[in-house]
């Protein structure tokens, strides 16, 4: 081999670059888990595979990157399984009657376990003693992707409730703190 | 190495270990000569440049999974000192296919031999930790070769090496 010490340099660099890649699928094989949820919830659909692979190069790049992206993986997986989750443990049939609309409690569970993900990550990002806003940009990415699996059950408007619950408990309670360590 | 360099090292190897890229170039500077010069001194110069650059690849191929709870300078000389009986097998390898007299060694069971491999990457990685002047007395001890000090001398750098040795081995593995 014996390679100058720039050539040297190149490769170690490389090497470590490949090294962080494939360090990465402890933190992306987690996809498929939330692919399956979302595959037994809407069979035969050709969305869950394309947003599952979407998913899969976003934690991959993110845990590739390091630092507070690569922090942000597993808080966003945890945080978007709320939304993945709870609003498949309503009752198909449960409505609830607010303002004088029927809705239904599948759809309303949307906005509130978004809200409970919106929290849960910007509680997370405030522990951070550096790199805040790559954190909470990460973390909210990959749990609206995660979320929207078991919001897409109540449809259009699930998904768009579950952003909206998001950004209501994420976006005040951070800026609130005037992102000291951004 | 002195204790604040090797606290630095440290310190670099946990920040790229986490993906921060600006600690490469100081962990880079920082090992390729500790490791050229351990690999220099259990291989002869034409393998040692190979084998330490070998070496140092591994160190930042695996530097995403380095345990902080590790000391870096033990950690990547224990990849150098992996890497050295590597090369010593692969020359002692050539040497039979070319026929050259190898001397035999009489033959372990699996799990012996299993053990022996263990424990002698255990002692290079230790001997790997030690001064300079340690691990040059140890070597002229284990070959058996004549010191280029006063007997006397030599008898009493012989017992502080030792000692030496057998405190890195406890504070590593905990036992003799």
């Amino acid at each position: 081999m014996a390679l100058t010490e720039d050539s040297l340099m190149m490769r170690a660099r490389t090497s470590y670059e490949l090294g962080r890649l494939r360090h990465t699928p402890g933190d992306s094989w987690a996809v498929a888990l939330i692919v399956a949820v979302g595959a037994l919830r809407h069979p035969g659909g050709w969305l869950v595979p394309i947003v599952g692979l979407a998913l899969f190069g976003l934690t991959t790049l993110m845990s590739w990157r390091g630092q507070s992206w690569g922090r942000a993986v597993w808080p966003g997986y945890l945080a978007g399984a709320v939304p993945l989750l709870i609003p498949s443990l309503a009752p198909t049939s449960a409505v609830c009657w607010i303002g004088g609309n029927c809705w239904s409690v599948c759809v309303l569970l949307c906005p509130l376990s978004g809200l409970i993900a919106g929290l849960a990550i910007a509680l997370l990002a405030m522990k951070q003693d550096e790199g805040r806003v790559p954190f909470l940009l990460g973390a909210a990415l990959i749990a609206g992707i995660t979320g929207a699996f078991g919001c897409a059950l109540a449809g259009m408007l699930g998904i768009l409730g579950m952003i909206a619950g998001g950004l209501l408990g994420a976006v005040p309670m951070y800026l609130g703190l005037r992102l000291p360590g951004a | 190495m002195d204790s604040a360099a090797r606290a630095q090292l440290h310190r670099n190897m946990v920040s790229l270990a986490d993906g921060n890229r600006s600690a490469f170039s100081p962990v880079y500077r920082a090992l390729w000569p500790v490791l050229r010069a351990f690999v220099a001194r259990h291989l002869p110069p034409p393998d040692s440049e190979d084998v330490a650059q070998e070496a140092l690849l591994k160190v930042f191929a695996r530097a995403s999974n380095f345990d902080p709870e590790r000391d870096a300078l033990t950690w990547a000389v224990g990849i150098a000192a992996f890497e050295v009986r590597t090369a010593r097998k692969r020359t002692e390898r050539r040497r039979e296919e070319f026929g050259e007299r190898v001397r035999q060694k009489p033959m372990d069971s699996p799990e012996q031999s299993l053990v022996d491999r263990d424990l002698e990457a255990a002692a290079l990685e230790i001997l790997g930790t030690l001064r300079p002047l340690d691990i040059e007395t140890l070597q002229t001890v284990l070959k058996s070769g004549s010191p280029s000090v006063a007997r006397a001398t030599f008898r009493k750098r012989v017992e502080r090496s030792l000692k030496r040795l057998k405190l890195a081995w406890r504070m590593r593995h905990g036992a003799d």
